[in-house]
């Protein structure tokens, strides 16, 4: 019976085969507060930040980099022979997601500790990272065979393959708390056994509990692809995305044949996926809306690409929202971190560190 | 070329499934359902039923189709009108009475008593129409009611004069004539019918009183601002209803010569199920006679063809009634939905799998950021100058997406003025050797303009082909154009299947929509001289006498058609696997020519080009903004010379300023870039060009 309801479905474009995609609106009404915002610094790549006393922590591609408060420059903290994928500081240490090598300890009493390596269990290629406590770290993982950098392809792969690790630091085990998530990126406590885990492919934010492993959705049908997950001083969360739902991207998603050829003959950055980017090459896909008219790109255009910064409340609702919308380049902002009266957020996309000041006051 | 992918490219090449949205697309279109319903029905009982083809049954039915056809013609008038009308049976009736009293019992003359009905039906004609037009009553209440009246009076009439009409015989041999005679083995008053359907077909769809008839039932508001007498129409739909009543009910009488007292009872209904069924529309506005007796062979077929399986009049009613049912059922379905269906079918992409691209990675066509620092024209000004011409006295002409030609000055180019106001847009613009602009305009045609800036039509019709389903011969897209030297002009018509502002659906179709027309101004002669091209865009003659070059934009390719020499009529590839949609070519100072690139090719959209369903799927389920479509945002300008080697490129990066360059042409060691959805012209200067040099003379030679 429900293969002939989907049979018919995908005939008519009904059930499953609709597409559809939430818009943008009520707490996520689009603005250019991102584009508006002060670029603080040009950082190639820029991702991860990290508050911590001595400074504010990124990564740039395989290179860790601090910025002393209230400096712009950088500095060269340490280097890596793969990609600093997730990062999360607490109690005087560094966690470090590498691509392919796992989870690194700096600093601390479990300097040099390492998890997900050759022939260890573990993530091994970590997407975000949080401190339980002293001696425990949660790390999640998109897919154990796509790297964090191949986000891409793994959505366009429809992958099911992500996971929520504990990392347990005196005695080095790694356990697996929940598996089958499709990307899971964003990692953030509450302070009690219940986390959040945001599941990009499913465009929602999950609550797991640590005890019993179970999980239940608690923001679901966003319109776009959650990424990490930071905390707020009152107790609520910035929540970045990767970039919004784009209606062809899901009917690819439900074209098998074309997807899947895709994946094969076009080289990557001329996918018609999202990106944390867009408009860099003239091979890259355009959509009707993205036509220039009267020498403007039309804000409202549907995008490959884009920035979004959501603050929610204590329970993960949505309060109010940063953009940058198609005309905008502050795109691909996955990271943010709060320091004071202030938001710091990566535009990964566009490799700007940004600087908004007085939001993360409380109310 | 696997397999799976030759049975796709077999497949659309074999199975045209655009002309499915053609077909629909076809007003007759609406006549199939019904016509396929009549042959259905011929076909299950003149199997079942016994001597359904011979000759008799045929003349029997074909009486009877006379008589329920005028009828089911009225009804139709009516129905067409937005109205219905219920007392067709009553006036039946009375109609009935009066032509057999007065030809059977007053022995009057065949005039007389045609006359005498007549008068009846259009008395009973008025009351409705009074009733339901003057006095704007609703029409399926007001009808019931007469209905029961006008039997009313039949009822009380009858009784009376029943023994006489019995009793007596007409004395008019021509009233006989016309209920028995045959003429070419039919019936008279089969032949009188036909002639009577001809004549308000030619009404119906020709004649200015069947149009507003349709503006009343479609929209009668909108009849009314358009200053059509709605009233009044109306009114003369239900007097010319009863009035083909009357007419049937007189042949009637001719054929039976008498009555008996439930004479018309049920006619409304096998009158409206064969109205229905036929396809006009209870909604109004719809309807025509060859429908109207569609209808009605239908609905005599199927109560003939039961009553002679012996099967009881009320089960035949039944039937009647459970089809009128479905009728109307399909009819709401199919007004309502016809438009989506449409919508859904019409476009069709095709299998168009493209030749690898010219490399971008070096070479001539190797990016650059040279029409980054341009100069600017018009700036806010410019609204769609898709093309852009100069005079020998350096005046710059250009169009607007508002239908107007501009005029800017030299020679700066700041001050400008409406050179002409066409109404359409303003596409590829030429001169001719008298210093007359010939411009392609959008959905219009091909338009002249003297120096003086008066307007004139050259032609906005080609040749009908042969093969195709819808009427191609009025041109939609006509975009580009260049002049011969022997005056005659050939230019190019984008797509036959969409409207200009629809220009992205050709691209998602990427089919051979488009054509090269020749028109000739010395015979006024207009001639499609190239039929399925794939978006034809820019047209250049060539510098060699003999032909001209035609980009084909969704192609990627440049091709030369032979107008003379020993070549005439072929067509050469000049450039193929251009690495963007050419738009349009002119000539450059140094013998070789300028093209356009709108845009560049993308490998997600060459891709989806080899799977036309992935297309489809597309263009039905996903909003338009949304569609992959050619990346239209950043193009070049390029050098070919007549060999098709590209010599060099022109570039801006991210279409910064110029996005879908649409056309250039040099003047005087200048080169002017033109965008059809920008809001400026671009201007780049070249220092290496001969600085006097200006297109018309290299056509037309420079002046003495």
């Amino acid at each position: 019976m429900t293969a002939i309801r989907r049979f018919i479905d995908r005939r008519l474009g009904r059930g499953e085969a609709a597409i559809t995609v939430p818009i943008l609106d009520g707490p996520l009404m689009p603005n250019a507060a991102l584009d508006d915002a002060e670029v603080f610094a040009e950082i190639n790549e820029v991702d991860n930040l990290v508050a911590a006393e001595k400074g504010l922590f990124c990564s740039s591609g395989n290179t860790l980099l601090r910025l002393r408060w209230g400096e712009a420059t950088a500095e060269e903290e340490a280097r890596f022979d793969a990609p600093i994928s997730a990062m999360a500081g607490g109690k005087g240490m560094l966690a470090l997601g590498i691509e392919g090598q796992g989870v690194v300890i700096r600093g601390g009493p479990h300097d040099g500790l390492c998890f997900g390596g050759a022939g260890e269990t573990g993530p091994v290629y970590p997407t975000s990272l949080a401190f339980l406590d002293a001696n425990t770290v949660l790390a999640t993982e998109g897919s154990d065979r796509n790297s964090a950098a191949n986000w891409r392809r793994d959505l366009m792969e429809k992958g099911r393959r992500g996971s929520l690790w504990r990392l347990d630091l005196e005695t080095g085990d790694a356990t697996r708390i929940l598996g089958d998530l499709g990307w899971a990126s964003g990692i953030a406590l509450t302070g009690s056994q219940r986390i959040w885990v945001a599941e990009s492919w499913r465009h929602r934010v999950i609550s797991v509990d640590l005890a019993t492993g179970t999980s239940t959705p608690v923001l679901e049908h966003l319109p776009a692809y959650p990424a990490r997950i930071a905390p707020a001083v009152n107790a609520g969360f910035w929540l970045s995305f990767y970039s919004v739902r784009n209606q062809l991207v899901e009917f690819i998603l439900r074209e098998d044949d074309y997807r899947q050829r895709m994946l094969t003959e076009v080289p990557e950055p001329y996918w018609m996926a999202p990106a944390l980017a867009s408009g860099l090459s003239f091979r890259e896909p355009m959509q009707g809306s993205q036509l220039k008219q009267m020498g403007v790109m039309k804000p409202y255009a549907v995008t490959r690409s884009y920035g979004l910064v959501v603050q929610c409340d204590p329970q993960m609702r949505p309060l109010r929202s940063f953009h940058s919308r198609a005309d905008g380049v502050m795109h691909g902002c996955v990271s943010v971190c709060e320091r004071g009266d202030e938001l710091y957020v990566a535009s990964k996309g566009a490799g700007r560190l940004l600087r908004l000041a007085d939001v993360a006051r409380e109310g | 070329m696997s397999l799976s992918q030759s049975i796709v490219r077999w497949r659309y090449r074999l199975l045209p499934d655009h002309v499915m949205g053609e077909i629909l697309n076809k007003k007759w279109a609406d006549s199939a359902i019904p016509f396929f319903a009549l042959v259905l029905i011929v076909a299950i009982f003149g199997s079942i039923v016994p001597r359904f083809f011979e000759f008799s049954t045929m003349s029997i039915l074909s009486a009877q189709v006379a008589e329920l056809g005028l009828v089911v013609l009225g009804l139709s008038i009516v129905m067409i009108s937005g109205g219905i009308d219920l007392s067709v049976g009553s006036t039946f009736a009375l109609t009935v009475t009066t032509a057999l009293y007065v030809m059977n019992v007053q022995g009057a003359s065949l005039g007389t008593g045609l006359v005498a009905t007549l008068g009846v039906g259009v008395a009973c004609g008025a009351i409705n129409g009074f009733l339901v037009g003057i006095l704007r009553m609703r029409a399926f209440l007001t009808t019931l009611v007469t209905l029961i009246i006008y039997r009313s009076i039949f009822d009380i009439v009858f009784p009376k004069i029943s023994t006489d009409i019995v009793m007596n015989y007409p004395e008019s041999p021509v009233f006989e004539f016309l209920g028995i005679g045959l003429i070419w083995g039919l019936p008279v008053s089969f032949l009188l019918m036909a002639l009577v359907s001809i004549a308000l077909h030619i009404v119906l769809s020709r004649g200015r009183y069947g149009w507003r008839l349709m503006a009343v039932g479609g929209a009668r508001r909108s009849a009314h601002n358009a200053g059509i007498n709605v009233r009044w129409t109306v009114f003369s739909a239900y007097v010319a209803c009863s009035a083909f009543v009357a007419l049937a009910a007189f042949l009637f009488s001719a054929r039976i010569g008498s009555a008996a007292s439930d004479i018309g009872a049920g006619l409304e209904l096998q009158a409206l199920t064969a109205t229905v069924l036929g396809g006009i529309s209870l909604g109004g506005g719809r309807g025509s006679v060859a429908k109207a007796l569609m209808g009605t062979v239908f609905v005599l077929m199927l109560s003939n063809s039961l009553l002679a399986l012996g099967i009881p009049g009320p089960v035949n009613s039944l039937l009647l009634g459970l089809i009128l049912v479905a009728a109307v059922f399909l009819d709401v379905r199919w007004v309502k939905n016809r438009h989506k269906l449409l919508r859904a079918v019409y476009i069709s992409p095709t299998y168009n799998k493209m030749p690898p691209a010219i490399s971008t990675d070096d070479g001539p066509m190797e990016p650059n950021d040279r029409l980054r620092e341009v100069g600017v024209i018009g700036l806010g000004t410019l609204d769609g100058a898709e093309d852009v011409i100069f005079d020998r006295d350096d005046n710059l002409y250009t169009g607007s997406r508002h239908g107007d030609i501009l005029r800017w000055f030299p020679p700066d180019y700041t001050r400008y003025e409406v050179f002409a106001h066409i109404g359409g847009a303003p596409m590829g613009m030429v001169f001719d050797a008298a210093g007359n602009m010939s411009v392609c305009v959008g959905g219009m045609g091909l338009y002249q303009i003297t120096p003086e800036g008066k307007v004139s039509l050259q032609t906005g019709e080609t040749n009908r082909s042969w093969t195709s389903v819808a009427d191609d011969s009025v041109m939609k897209l006509a975009d580009d154009c260049d002049i011969l030297p022997d005056g005659r002009i050939i230019f190019s018509e984008a797509t036959v299947r969409f409207e200009m502002h629809d220009w992205y659906a050709d691209a998602l179709e990427s089919r051979g929509n488009g054509r090269l027309i020749c028109f000739d101004p010395k015979t006024g002669t207009t001639k499609t001289i190239q039929n399925n091209l794939l978006f034809p865009n820019g047209v250049c003659t060539s510098y060699d006498g003999e032909s001209v070059l035609f980009a084909e934009s969704w192609a990627c390719r440049i091709s030369r058609y032979y107008y003379a020499g020993p070549k005439t009529g072929t067509v050469e590839r000049v450039i193929e696997g251009l690495p963007g949609y050419p738009d349009n070519i002119n000539r450059a100072s140094d013998g070789t020519y300028w093209l356009a690139l709108m845009g560049s090719r993308t490998p997600a959209l060459d891709l989806s080009l080899e799977m036309p369903a992935f297309r489809r799927r597309m263009a039905r389920r996903v909003s338009e903004d949304a569609w992959l479509m050619p990346n239209l945002n950043t193009g070049c300008v390029l050098k070919f010379n007549e060999k098709g080697e590209i010599l060099e490129s022109l570039w801006d990066l991210g279409g910064q300023k110029h996005p879908m360059i649409t056309s250039m042409r040099e003047h005087k060691g200048t080169l002017y870039l033109c965008g059809i959805f920008n809001n400026r012209m671009g201007t780049l200067k070249l220092p290496d060009a001969d600085q006097t040099w200006c297109g018309l003379d290299s056509y037309w030679r420079k002046p003495e």
